[in-house]
């Protein structure tokens, strides 16, 4: 059984024992969910010793059979099952899926209560994700997809600060919505795949119905030229676009995000911010570029004028934000403006620009929550005005804070220069006045950052801040962790930039 | 030795690593010990690297390996040494050593002494890679590092809520001009598949440097105006040039270092650097001309009458790297440069000194200064070689280096900017002059800091005394005495011999700029030493030319209003929106949802499980509707 069947499942496993298990004391169940999530990340890391990065197909493969439905079309039989595999694509994902998921279950305090729920809910969330990445098989991608939806949507209802109950029912409406979009539009793929097939002449008389992702993305291309009519082409497409706009808090229907990371624990937003928010976008490379290029060239100019509305959106918003984990959310929404940007520009460095801004924008976001989180611990506040002099009593995590902001506007030899600048090399070549009016966005991104360190961890320390204690040992794991990776893409990008050179061409040559 | 290019930034990246590894608590001596060998180390692989070049002209050459691929292109980094690059490195090297010497006594007792050397380390590894980059993708990266390094710099008092302002308007208005950098580079890329100079130097001369939406001559202009951008906002030239006198709330050292040596000069370093894309476009060669122009006049007049210290001289420098862009606009490439060359020399002696006093009265204000000649004889001395090369008298540094310009810019043709050059000179003259005599002569007009005042100890002095023989010999590395050395020894990049344009020396120009500039000293001196005019009568007189001056023009006010202000209202806009519309919308449809009696009010009476089996049913029925109908249609 494939690795990739494994990384996914072990933190499903370890939610199950704890959900079995007596009634123990917290630190067991920590114990547990922090075994499952460890032992599923060493997995991943085995994988990219036994991922062969020359290659752009699916490695690393496992599938249980689950159940048939019988004579399901013209007499064929659609098996549906549980498969899991990855390519150059998914397999830097699922190692920051990985990454993360372990320091958010480390973030999660000692002193819980409930604690048992929190990390049952989170091994269960940390699967979905992994899931999400890994389907090989839409049944398996949408079962993932549910499985996110409620294991975040309870984190955030059970945990959090006052306001937290209505945030979750929120995040529970938006993302629900966004996943029945998913699922029409995906299962409308399938079928226009099996029509087309069914249809071509070398294939008289044959049927076939298959969920199987790579096997779609294989034919959809020569079903949707020979036989699906263009509307309907883009009717799917468009519900599948409206999918990825709600699931990955695009402008305008974005406001689940910041309510969401306004009310959150720290360890749920590490979650949120740093992988909940790529599934959408990961989406709209893996089924959007991958099975309807050509749609996504018809609607190029829409994506890429929607990029630029969200980078600067985002980034004003991120400016009059109040409170750090607001302006956290909408930088990130300013982030994954720019990778709309990528994907709108169709070539290798926008495509690569914007598979690592998935990557960067996690990390980086991710980041953030935890360090901001770990402040808040300290002050109380993460009211921006009420901060102030905080390098005074702990240099330390200002210090993070600062390589984290600086990561995040883009500074040279973080991870997220390196994406903005493919994303923007990439939106010049097809866009070029669209993305003039993006470049604005670096600029913004120095304004909000800097303003909010100016009020934070720079100026007079207030009486009240001045005995805090800097970084606890422990907080030294997931801050040295994430600065590492957000340095060591920024330093040495060909470590995930030659897989994801491969999996863009290999998107770019299905579109033709 | 050209090969060994490499081991000048990385002696001060060590440093800066094992500073790091040491911690913030590591003993002074140990931490400047490394440092200050390390850099001078540093230096001497410069020198060696100056002089080999030198010998061999042809030894230049790139040393790259590949980084990143973009699809067919790659990204490669490494280093490439050109007599050009090589000068730079001198220079860096040469500054940062004595700058390094310098900051032993002044950050003395400075709680984060250790943390103040790492970023130091830290700038001179970035400016150094920065010289040395083989194409524009790796200048960008040193280019932001460097700005980062002076980010933390100005900021380095953190607890100065002046000081942490000043830090994020530097890094924002240069980010301002980065931007254009960036897209410069960005089309530049695109339209010649490189980042490499050569190519992209090969495309612009041949005409190959279009895109489907651009002709070749256009985009050659537009990309390097874009270029120039990034070099506006470094080099503090207008309209980008309000970071600079606020960067002073930085220590003195850095000011030295940074921002009068060696970073604030990267703008003229990069234009330099990209002269054949500036070539090949007459249009930017102007543009470049008249900012450099407009900017060495203003930052003269706005110099005249500030109160700090600090602000003077960096109203200078901002004036002078004025001068090296409109040398390098008129064309006189190796004059640009060898300004630069002295005036990294003679500006980072009078901030040391600058600092040196600063460090002995503890305050920056001019007024409050006053016979310090006396108590300070070394500081003294020093500071007069400063202003004398700044003020470009006979046969000072500076006298050499910006006639040269000078005399470039009427030969070229530019009567409005040669009238523009000798009016800023008149004005650098006076103002150097009455910082000189507020400070040295007169009397003490504050007993309690005169009483304190000391000079400091050898660490202190003796890179000033070394600054000082600079300020007074570099001026002779390029005269008819050595056969115009330096100009010869730049002109060698290129395989004409010839880049851009020199002039045969104008006697009668030269004796007009002396005397020019003696006439400054001489206002000053009649006003400020032997008080025979009357400043405050003289200013009173002036009244509304005096105030534009003394608040520099209102620029800093402009800008406020015009762009701060549209910022802030866009974002409580978006704000506005985002809160009272959008979610006001999304609220009424829940609403909506809710008087329909449709699902949605499940969600309102808290009953979560009931939900989750509400949810979970329409996935299912969902999915059986939608294969069912897959079946139905055939």
């Amino acid at each position: 059984m494939g690795l990739a069947f494994w990384f996914t499942i072990l933190p499903l496993i370890a939610a199950l024992l704890i959900l079995v298990l007596p009634k123990l004391s917290s630190g067991v169940y920590r114990t547990l969910a922090l075994a499952g999530g460890i032992l599923s990340l060493i997995l991943v890391l085995v994988g990219w010793f036994a991922f062969d990065g020359a290659a752009s197909s699916v490695q690393l493969a496992g599938r249980i059979p689950w159940f048939t439905l019988p004579g399901l079309w013209h007499g064929h039989n659609l098996a549906v099952g549980l498969s899991f595999g990855v390519d150059g694509l998914s397999l830097p994902l699922a190692t920051m899926t990985a990454v993360i998921g372990v320091l958010s279950l480390l973030a999660v305090p000692r002193d819980r209560q409930r604690a048992r729920e929190n990390y049952f809910w989170l091994s269960l969330a940390l699967t979905g994700l992994l899931g999400v990445f890994t389907s090989q098989d839409l049944f398996t991608f949408l079962v993932a997809l549910e499985l996110v939806l409620f294991a975040v949507f309870f984190l955030v209802y059970l945990y959090g600060d006052p306001g937290h109950k209505e945030a979750a029912v929120k995040f529970l409406i938006y993302r629900g919505f966004s996943t029945v979009a998913f699922m029409v539009a995906l299962v409308g793929l399938a079928w226009a795949a099996a029509g087309g097939y069914a249809t071509a002449s070398a294939n008289a008389g044959n049927a076939v119905f298959t969920f199987n992702i790579p096997a779609l993305t294989a034919t959809l291309h020569q079903a949707i030229s020979q036989w699906l009519s263009p509307a309907a082409a883009s009717a799917l497409f468009l519900v599948l676009l409206l999918g990825v706009f709600i699931e990955e808090a695009f402008v305008p229907f974005h406001t689940w995000l910041p309510t969401t990371h306004e009310h959150a624990d720290p360890s749920t937003n590490m979650l949120i911010g740093g992988v909940v928010t790529k599934t959408g976008a990961y989406v709209l490379l893996r089924f959007g570029v991958g099975m309807l290029p050509g749609e996504v060239r018809h609607w190029g100019v829409l994506l890429a004028v929607f990029g630029v509305i969200n980078i600067l959106y985002g980034a004003f918003a991120a400016w009059s934000s109040k409170d750090w984990r607001r302006l956290i959310a909408y930088s990130g929404i300013s982030h994954m403006g720019l990778v709309l940007l990528g994907v709108a520009a169709l070539n290798t460095a926008g495509l690569q620009g914007a598979m690592f801004m998935l990557i960067s924008s996690g990390l980086l976001t991710a980041l953030l929550f935890f360090l901001t989180g770990a402040m808040k611990d300290r002050t109380t506040t993460l009211t921006i005005r009420s901060l102030g002099g905080l390098s005074k009593s702990m240099p330390v995590l200002s210090g993070f804070l600062l390589v984290a902001a600086l990561g995040s506007l883009g500074l040279p030899l973080t991870s997220g220069f390196i994406s903005e600048i493919q994303a923007f090399i990439g939106g010049f070549a097809t866009y070029p006045a669209i993305s003039f009016v993006g470049a604005l966005g670096v600029v913004l991104s120095a304004v909000y950052l800097l303003y909010a360190m100016e009020r934070t961890t720079f100026g007079p320390t207030a009486e009240g801040f001045l005995k805090l204690a800097d970084a606890r040992p422990f907080e030294y794991v997931p801050a040295v962790v994430l600065t590492g990776l957000v340095l060591l893409v920024g330093i040495y990008p060909d470590v995930i930039g030659h897989l994801f050179g491969l999996s863009a061409q290999a998107l770019l040559r299905i579109g033709g | 030795m050209v090969e060994y290019a490499w081991l000048a930034p990385l002696l001060p990246l060590v440093g800066y690593v094992f500073l790091l590894a040491l911690g913030r608590r590591a003993p002074e001596g140990l931490v400047a010990g490394i440092s200050v060998i390390l850099t001078f180390l540093s230096f001497l692989v410069s020198l060696a690297v100056f002089t080999a070049l030198g010998s061999h002209p042809d030894a230049t050459g790139a040393y790259t390996f590949r980084w990143l691929t973009l699809g067919t292109h790659s990204i490669d980094v490494g280093f490439q040494v050109t007599h050009l690059n090589a000068l730079m490195l001198l220079v860096v090297s040469a500054v940062s050593t004595l700058v390094f010497l310098f900051s032993v006594g002044y950050m003395h007792k400075d709680e984060r002494f250790s943390v103040f050397y790492q970023y130091l380390n830290l700038f001179v590894f970035s400016m150094m890679a920065l010289v040395i980059s083989p194409n524009l993708f790796q200048l960008y990266i040193f280019w932001e590092m460097v700005g980062l390094c002076s980010y933390l710099l100005i900021g380095f008092w953190y607890f100065k809520p002046e000081a942490a302002l000043a830090a994020k308007k530097s890094f924002i208005v240069t980010r301002l001009g980065d931007v254009g950098l960036f897209i410069g580079i960005i089309l530049l890329f695109l339209s010649s598949g490189s980042f490499d100079y050569s190519t992209v130097f090969q495309a612009a001369t041949s005409g190959h440097l279009g895109l489907p939406w651009i002709s070749s001559a256009h985009l050659t202009t537009l990309a390097a105006i874009l270029v120039f951008t990034g070099a506006v906002g470094k080099s503090a030239q207008f309209p980008l040039h309000i970071w600079l006198p606020d960067a002073m709330e930085g220590p003195t050292p850095v000011s030295a270092l940074i921002h009068a040596a060696t970073m604030v000069a990267a703008g003229v370093y990069l234009v330099a650097r990209t002269y054949p894309l500036f070539e090949a476009s007459g249009v930017a060669l102007t543009v470049v001309a008249w900012i450099g122009g407009i900017t060495a006049l203003l930052g003269a007049l706005i110099a005249l009458t500030q109160r700090d210290i600090k602000r003077v001289i960096a109203y200078s420098t901002i004036s002078q790297l004025g001068y090296m862009m409109m040398g390098l606009g008129v064309g006189a490439y190796a004059y640009g440069m060898f300004h630069l060359f002295t005036h990294a020399f003679f500006k980072a002696l009078l901030f040391l000194a600058a600092g040196s006093v600063i460090h002995a009265v503890d305050t920056q204000d001019l007024f409050e200064m006053g016979g310090l000649g006396k108590k300070m004889r070394i500081t003294q001395w020093t500071f007069l070689f400063g202003a004398l090369a700044l003020a470009g008298v006979f046969p000072w540094a500076g006298f050499w280096s910006k006639d040269s310009i000078i005399n470039a810019t009427l030969q070229s043709g530019h009567i409005v900017l040669f009238w523009f050059a000798e009016i800023a000179a008149f004005c650098t003259a006076f103002y150097i002059f009455r910082v000189y005599f507020l400070t040295f002569h007169g009397k003490p007009k504050d007993e309690a800091k005169y009483a304190h005042a000391h000079e400091g100890s050898w660490v202190m002095t003796v890179p000033l005394i070394i600054l000082a023989i600079m300020a007074f010999i570099a001026g002779f590395f390029n005269t008819g005495l050595n056969n115009y050395g330096l100009e010869k020894y730049l002109m060698a990049d290129s395989p004409t011999g010839l880049i851009g344009h020199v002039y045969p020396d104008n006697v009668a120009l030269m004796i007009a700029s002396v005397a020019l500039a003696l006439l400054g000293i001489l206002v000053a001196a009649l006003m400020y030493w032997k008080p025979v005019i009357s400043a405050e009568k003289l200013a009173q007189s002036l009244g509304g030319i005096y105030r534009l001056s003394f608040r520099k023009f209102y620029l800093d006010e402009i800008y406020y209003r015009l762009i701060v202000w549209t910022g802030k209202l866009i974002a409580s806009i978006v704000d506005f929106f985002d809160r009272y519309i959008l979610d006001a919308i999304v609220w009424l449809l829940g609403r909506a949802g809710y008087m329909g009696g449709v699902g949605l009010k499940y969600t309102q009476t808290g009953q979560v499980q009931t939900y989750s089996v509400i949810a979970l049913f329409g996935l299912m029925i969902l999915v059986a509707i939608a294969m069912f109908h897959v079946g139905g249609v055939f």
